[in-house]
């Protein structure tokens, strides 16, 4: 479902030059969940970057869905990815000026879906997160935890195939954490996604299928946690 | 895009504005008050010109001039929409007397009755008062009684050429408009003072306010034939026509420059307005917002901000301009010495639809500009650096 094939990555600032990734290739399939693990500055949000076309390698290809995402114009992409990714960010990301029904409702808006049926994915998913009472709050009125459940349900509300998340625990107690990766793991396997999610987060670490351990933007382990 | 997809950006852009009130609030504010300020000046430069216009043909020539006009003519059959009133004058050359002096003069003979009622030379007289009806008494000008060595009160002879009998004529008053062409030779007498039906008359003819002086003319050669002597303030004073013309011109330009400037202030402010929510189109944009919707939705946010900004302005710059208007601003203390503004140097501004329509328009196609470098910086930069940076 995902490939990404010696991915490389350098960021150029002045004369200093930083490889960001060194020949990093994975493969993720449908219904699994890959942990990117490693240290601040592995790499393991550039490569999530590069996987979901918000930044471009210098070096490798990335395939998703069978797309080679990178060779597609600028429109294309962003039609595939409203279509087809979801983003988990670590702060959550939420859109200031939109309440949390209107964050959620914003990528079903962005693909069509008509609004009776907007409605019911909204409401179906505040519930599952646990924030009906809050459908009208804007972000500055929400907790971190609560950011986070709202970041989380408007990226699978339109039902993406490859949920992409971004150390989405790190601002997070233990118990709130726990919590969000268990309803992550739920709904990525009922909707039959693929979960890629960088993090050092131990409780993330154990629930994922496979891990990947990134230092210094080099893959240096790889383990399998079940069998594809 | 489709319609449906244009309502929820244009739904985005107004919550967008709505619920960064302050922002929107200081940005809107800066717009509307340029809008409302260049309304109120522009018409302020409107106002300067009608009264120009208001000073120079009411003092004597009226907004349109008939030249040899049958006898037969009744000023009455000149009047039509937008003419407010019809002054027959009939002018005959001759000479003024007093002892050895002579002075080579044009005796304008009209109704004293009218000349008070539409024309403004009589708030010129300087020394006594109008001729009255029926007298046989002149009102001449300042420097046309200095040569002669006269004052209110003295006697003159006027006869058509030297071999013509004398009329004994009464100084009634002197006059001083500062305008050349009348400050010379030109003296006023009351009708059937001077015997002899001159072969034609002139019509001062003075029009209500924003009556068009040529569809008049126009209207006069139909009733009267192409040939009628009929000329505009325009024809006879192109100085005037020109100096409104470059008042206009000047203000267009300030105009312009005003808002070059405006825009640059709000431009700047909105590019820093925009830089500070740059992490919000990085997230929409990762969602998969297209760059034609990006542009689309930042536009329709500026566009919508200066659409009710301009407004508001536009209904500011409204009631302050009709607040004004009800009692005009002195400027008599800049313009007693110009020959514009003869009779009163009261300026009241007056709105026209160029001065409604262009400042808000330049205010919307500005914004609209100014709108460019941000959605250009957004679309171009890379999602994942926007997301870092912001």
């Amino acid at each position: 479902m995902v490939r990404a094939l010696g991915v490389g990555k350098i960021y150029r600032s002045g004369r200093r030059q930083v490889e960001a990734l060194c020949n990093v290739s994975c493969a993720v399939e449908r219904g699994t969940t890959l942990a990117v693990v490693g240290k601040s500055g592995s790499g393991k949000t550039t490569l999530l970057n590069c996987i979901g076309g918000l930044e471009r390698p210098d070096r490798g290809t990335v395939t998703c869905l069978g797309m080679d995402i990178h060779a597609l114009s600028r429109r294309s992409l962003s039609l595939f990815q409203r279509q087809h990714l979801g983003f988990v960010f670590q702060f959550g990301n939420l859109l200031s000026y939109l309440t949390v029904y209107e964050n959620i409702g914003f990528p079903l808006a962005l693909n069509g879906v008509p609004k009776k049926e907007r409605d019911g994915r909204v409401l179906g998913l505040l519930e599952r997160v646990g924030l009906r009472d809050s459908q009208q709050a804007l972000p500055r009125e929400l907790s971190g935890g609560e950011v986070q459940r709202v970041s989380f349900a408007r990226a699978v509300a339109h039902g993406p195939q490859v949920l992409l998340a971004d150390e989405p625990t790190a601002s997070l107690d233990s118990d709130t954490a726990r919590d969000l990766v268990q309803l992550m793991l739920d709904v990525v396997q009922e909707q039959a996604s693929s979960l890629i999610v960088s993090t050092h987060d131990p409780v993330v670490i154990d629930l994922a299928d496979n891990i990947m351990h990134l230092r210094d933007g080099k893959v240096v382990d790889e383990e399998r946690y079940s069998t594809l | 895009m489709r319609l449906d997809a244009i309502t929820f950006w244009v739904r985005i852009a107004g919550l967008f504005l709505l619920r960064s009130r302050r922002t929107t609030t200081v940005l809107s504010l800066m717009v509307l008050l340029s809008v409302a300020t260049l309304i109120f000046l522009s018409s302020m430069a409107v106002g300067i010109n009608d009264a120009m216009v208001r000073n120079s043909v009411s003092l004597y020539s009226g907004h349109v001039s008939g030249f040899d006009l049958a006898v037969a003519l009744e000023p009455a059959s000149l009047e039509r929409k937008g003419v407010a009133a019809v002054v027959r004058r009939l002018e005959s050359q001759g000479l003024l007397q007093r002892d050895n002096r002579f002075e080579r003069i044009t005796l304008v003979t009209s109704d004293p009755a009218e000349e008070i009622r539409s024309a403004a030379l009589w708030r010129k007289i300087v020394a006594g008062r109008h001729p009255q009806a029926g007298k046989a008494e002149i009102l001449l000008s300042r420097y046309l009684a200095q040569r002669l060595q006269v004052r209110p009160g003295d006697q003159l002879h006027f006869r058509q050429n030297l071999d013509s009998p004398p009329v004994t004529l009464l100084v009634s008053g002197l006059y001083h408009t500062g305008v050349e062409k009348l400050d010379r030779n030109l003296v006023f007498c009351p009708l059937q003072v001077i015997a002899g039906v001159p072969a034609g008359w002139s019509a001062a003819i003075f029009l209500h306010d924003g009556a068009n002086p040529e569809d008049i003319v126009v209207q006069y050669r139909k009733l009267l034939g192409e040939s009628a002597n009929f000329k505009t303030w325009h024809e006879l004073m192109p100085d005037l026509r020109q100096l409104i013309d470059l008042n206009y011109v000047s203000m267009s330009i300030v105009i312009f420059i005003v808002f070059g400037l405006v825009a640059l202030g709000v431009s700047s402010a909105f590019v820093i307005f925009m830089l500070k929510n740059l992490r919000e189109y990085g997230i929409v944009k990762a969602m998969g917002v297209t760059p034609l919707e990006i542009s689309f939705l930042i536009a329709t946010e500026v566009g919508m901000m200066n659409f009710a900004a301009s407004c508001g302005g536009v209904a500011l710059g409204v009631v302050v301009t009709s607040l004004v208007s009800n009692t005009g601003i002195d400027l008599t203390a800049f313009t007693s010495h110009n020959r514009y503004f003869a009779v009163s140097g009261i300026v009241i501004p007056r709105l026209t639809v160029y001065s409604l329509w262009a400042p808000p328009m330049i205010a919307f196609c500005f914004g609209l500009a100014a709108s460019i470098w941000p959605a250009v910086l957004v679309v171009r930069s890379r999602t994942a650096d926007i997301l870092r940076g912001g």
